[in-house]
């Protein structure tokens, strides 16, 4: 069980990490060195407040989620994990 | 290869509207109309599209991308455009330019149904495009210290009509992007960035996604690629 919530989790990792990448214009070597506990908001000079704008509304697309703008705060944005763990709270309701 | 672009121009609604075409060595076989992104969209992948036509011209295919009313060079006011506005200009020019094929690109699938086989890459809803360009305006006037919701936008924007982008949209515009959503039949072929569609892959970043316009020789490669393919078939 436990492993397949890892399993779970890391694909949810993959998907956002390829969004960042999209948005961002990001190489695969940045994208590779990511982890959980990367930092985004203020670490990721391309990511700015106008690509936040783009990255909800393409993790909607690319996700199938509904995103309420009401949740959305900078605490979002601060890593890797809190970003990866919002849009699986999202994809599980 | 280097074929030269050239401005050639359509007439819509009285208006002389600038076209982007491009002037193949030999008669051409095919007449590409590119039915444009829609708006900031647009800026991101001109340069790329740019190169399409370039790299068509030295198969003997000739494109055309034309100012939509009110966008680019167009003297057209904005904030007198509609969605049905966009599609008629599309029309105008297929008929005045005798056009043999459609490729449109993002949101220029909501206007591109001009009776002629259509290539489409990464279709978009209306609405899609719509929440994209007001969260960045809430985003925007949040950091400006007006705290206004995206529903509250929304509501003003179906009122009054709404500068979205630096875009000026009317209040019939916006609406009609909201519905609006590609049409699809037999005459259309959809393609997706890295989806295997018949043997054919469009390969290369998505620029539309960025915050600032870019190039990318792999993207534009692979759309003349396939539209090359698509023409021939």
């Amino acid at each position: 069980m436990s492993s397949n919530l890892n399993h779970s989790d890391n694909l949810m990792e993959d998907k956002v990490k390829s969004i960042l990448k999209d948005i961002l214009g990001l190489s695969q070597s940045q994208i590779d060195t990511l982890n959980s506990d990367s930092e985004l908001f203020g670490a990721i000079p391309e990511l700015d407040s106008m690509a936040v704008a783009g990255l909800l509304t393409e993790m909607e697309e690319s996700l199938d989620i509904m995103i309420d703008d009401d949740d959305v705060d900078a605490e979002l944005f601060e890593t890797l994990g809190s970003l990866t763990a919002f849009a699986k709270a999202k994809a599980n309701q | 290869m280097n074929a030269i672009l050239f401005y050639d121009s359509y007439q819509y609604a009285g208006n002389e509207e600038y076209i982007l075409s491009s002037k193949p060595n030999d008669s051409a076989a095919f007449h590409i109309l590119f039915s444009p992104p829609l708006f900031t969209e647009m800026n991101k992948m001109r340069r790329t599209l740019a190169e399409v036509m370039r790299l068509l011209s030295g198969y003997n295919i000739k494109c055309s991308m034309p100012d939509l009313p009110g966008c680019n060079d167009s003297l057209a006011p904005i904030d007198r455009q509609s969605l049905d506005d966009w599609q008629a200009a599309m029309q105008a020019c297929a008929d005045q330019k005798e056009i043999s094929h459609i490729a449109s690109f993002r949101g220029g699938g909501l206007i591109d149904s001009v009776g002629k086989p259509i290539w489409r890459l990464n279709s978009v809803k209306g609405a899609h495009l719509i929440k994209t360009m007001l969260r960045g305006k809430a985003i925007a006037l949040k950091e400006a210290g007006r705290d206004i919701s995206i529903d509250q936008l929304q509501s003003q924007a179906l009122n009054e009509g709404i500068e979205l982008a630096g875009y000026e949209l009317s209040a019939k515009l916006f609406d009609q992007l909201c519905k609006a959503e590609p049409y699809s039949d037999d005459c259309v072929t959809q393609l997706t960035l890295g989806q295997e569609l018949e043997g054919q892959c469009i390969e290369g970043s998505p620029l539309w996604l960025r915050s600032e316009p870019e190039y990318d020789d792999i993207l534009a490669q692979s759309i003349a690629q396939s539209l090359l393919k698509w023409c021939r078939a």
